[in-house]
């Protein structure tokens, strides 16, 4: 239970800090996105590759060992794109804030949408997999694309007051956050009726010897929440796949990966998302999170 | 003091720099939201 929620001075400070955080966010997000890009997205790129090195050895370990055909010169190249493009991302969530729903829908395309479509006038639910790729906040703008409910599932943050600000921008079109310690009910309360739900699904999940899998050539354990709930609830379960596309435009592509999943043998539907997403990653490395503590015990 | 507040630029630098603190802060808290699910 938040402690905010029994004691009145914390709850008003929590209220303060959001509107001392919301302001220069709010500030930030009026420049125009190139300009934002151009400015504040190179700063902080020299800053966290050239100055402070954030996270360097972290991104450099789990590059070389995922990528082991690349040269050392490769590695450093993509090193230097993954800091660019996690710049970016930064002005891209910051920007997402109050960005406008039209210039947003100029921003990110959809590829594919009919299978999804065609599932929904089947009255099947759907749970979409992805993984920390590309610019996953846009996603909040996936519900004014689809004639149905949206549903992100997330781990809610340690900062009540970050946690606040992050779901002011993954709400802001209609996108409905369920913590995933309460996935499970909500989709059996709400079965029935299609709705897409969402997970991310290639953050580490802690040691778990069931579910390991060979991801970018190592011993990985892998998250299959999604798994369970989409056998579950006999959900059809898609992959969702970010493009980058020219001008900083993001094409958002589906892709099956069973649509019955309770035919499904153990940890296919999981190995068959890793599958995918390694493919994705192979193809365009440096917009992965490789700053993350990926295989920090497996 | 009264020589340095008296100084238009004064204010201006202050402000600026209040403001480019309250990015900084602002960012490193983006930096630890984006990484704070992947490694709990």
């Amino acid at each position: 239970m938040n402690p905010a929620k029994t004691n009145p001075l914390k709850k008003f400070l929590q209220d303060c800090s959001f509107l001392f955080i919301c302001f220069p966010v709010y500030l930030l997000g009026l420049l125009p996105l190139q300009v934002a890009k151009g400015t504040i997205g190179k700063t902080l790129y020299f800053l966290s590759y050239t100055v402070f090195r954030y996270r360097y050895s972290v991104v450099l370990q789990n590059l070389s060992r995922a990528l082991p055909t690349k040269s050392y010169a490769e590695i450093q190249e993509i090193s230097k794109d993954f800091y660019r493009h996690l710049s970016a991302m930064i002005v891209e969530t910051i920007k997402l804030f109050s960005i406008r729903r039209s210039e947003l829908r100029k921003k990110v395309t959809l590829s594919n949408v009919e299978m999804v479509l065609e599932y929904y006038q089947q009255n099947r639910s759907i749970i979409a997999i992805l993984g920390h790729y590309g610019n996953w906040e846009y996603l909040n703008i996936l519900p004014s694309y689809l004639p149905f409910n949206v549903n992100a599932i997330y781990k809610p943050l340690s900062s009540p007051v970050m946690g606040k600000l992050i779901q002011h921008i993954r709400t802001r079109f209609g996108m409905r956050l369920i913590p995933a310690n309460q996935a499970l009910r909500y989709l059996l309360k709400q079965k029935g009726q299609p709705q897409m739900s969402i997970f991310i699904a290639d953050q580490f999940p802690g040691i778990n010897e069931d579910t390991k899998f060979d991801f970018l050539h190592q011993s990985t354990n892998m998250f299959n929440g999604a798994e369970k709930l989409s056998i579950a609830t006999d959900a059809v379960v898609v992959y969702l796949d970010l493009k980058r596309k020219p001008n900083d435009c993001w094409e958002i592509n589906f892709s099956l990966i069973t649509d019955a999943a309770r035919e499904t043998q153990d940890h296919q539907i999981t190995r068959s998302f890793a599958g995918k997403l390694q493919e994705t990653i192979k193809e365009h490395p440096a917009y992965w999170l490789w700053s993350h503590k990926r295989w920090k015990i497996a | 003091m009264t020589i340095l507040t008296a100084n238009p630029y004064f204010w201006l630098l202050g402000i600026l720099l209040i403001a480019m603190v309250l990015v900084l802060v602002l960012i490193a808290y983006l930096l630890k939201i984006i990484h704070e699910p992947c490694e709990d």
